[in-house]
């Protein structure tokens, strides 16, 4: 499994949860499962492109 | 007086306002706590169920339910003694076996154990804390729900 799937279904699981847990209302359930999913998906891949120029390891010899 | 503001003037003060906080609503208490905050130890959503929560408890399980089937498909730790262990590995190791009761139990018994060499072992780790925290938190919520603190 791709690491990319595995952190969607990390943040769908998540998201689900706490809004089922937070909210009792229909509408405001779904928004708030929008809000952690998008943010959890989006926020993986903003924080991965700024990370992007780091180097990953130590040099080549 | 009906309305507006009371002013008060050099002689005559206005009278200090008083605020009181505004009284929680009203939600019947239900169960036992330390029954529903047991039950929901036994088996995650136990607890819901048995405050008539059923579709909640369901849900809360099967949810909790797959981080766990991911967790162990990715050979993460699910117990085990972890002196010295850096990491996440230190706290999520303890934290399952105090907070995932009859899951710790089933998937012990098969004799199952994390693999630290497996390509998905700190992925594992991690769906597995967070099945161990969501853990907890059904057990605060199905207290709550009991106490009459939440709807």
């Amino acid at each position: 499994m791709s690491h990319f799937l595995l952190m969607v279904l990390y943040a769908l699981v998540v998201s689900l949860f706490l809004a089922l847990l937070w909210q009792h209302d229909p509408r405001a359930r779904i928004a708030l499962f929008l809000k952690l999913f998008l943010g959890l998906v989006l926020g993986a891949l903003v924080l991965a492109y700024l990370m992007y120029p780091f180097p990953a390891g130590p040099p080549q010899p | 007086m009906t309305g507006g503001a009371v002013q008060g003037d050099d002689l005559n003060p206005a009278p200090a306002v008083v605020v009181e906080e505004a009284p929680l609503p009203a939600v019947e208490p239900r169960g036992k706590p330390w029954l529903a905050l047991a039950l929901s130890w036994i088996l995650p959503g136990l607890g819901h169920a048995y405050l008539g929560r059923w579709r909640r408890g369901l849900a809360f399980a099967l949810l909790v339910g797959l981080l766990i089937f991911v967790g162990v498909t990715l050979r993460g730790p699910l117990w085990g003694f972890t002196v010295g262990v850096p990491g996440l590995a230190g706290v999520s190791v303890p934290l399952n076996s105090q907070v995932l009761a009859l899951p710790l139990v089933v998937v012990g018994l098969s004799g199952y154990q994390g693999v630290v060499s497996y390509q998905g072992y700190e992925y594992g780790m991690t769906f597995l804390l967070t099945a161990s925290l969501f853990s907890l938190l059904l057990m605060l919520d199905a207290w709550d729900i009991s106490r009459g603190y939440k709807p």
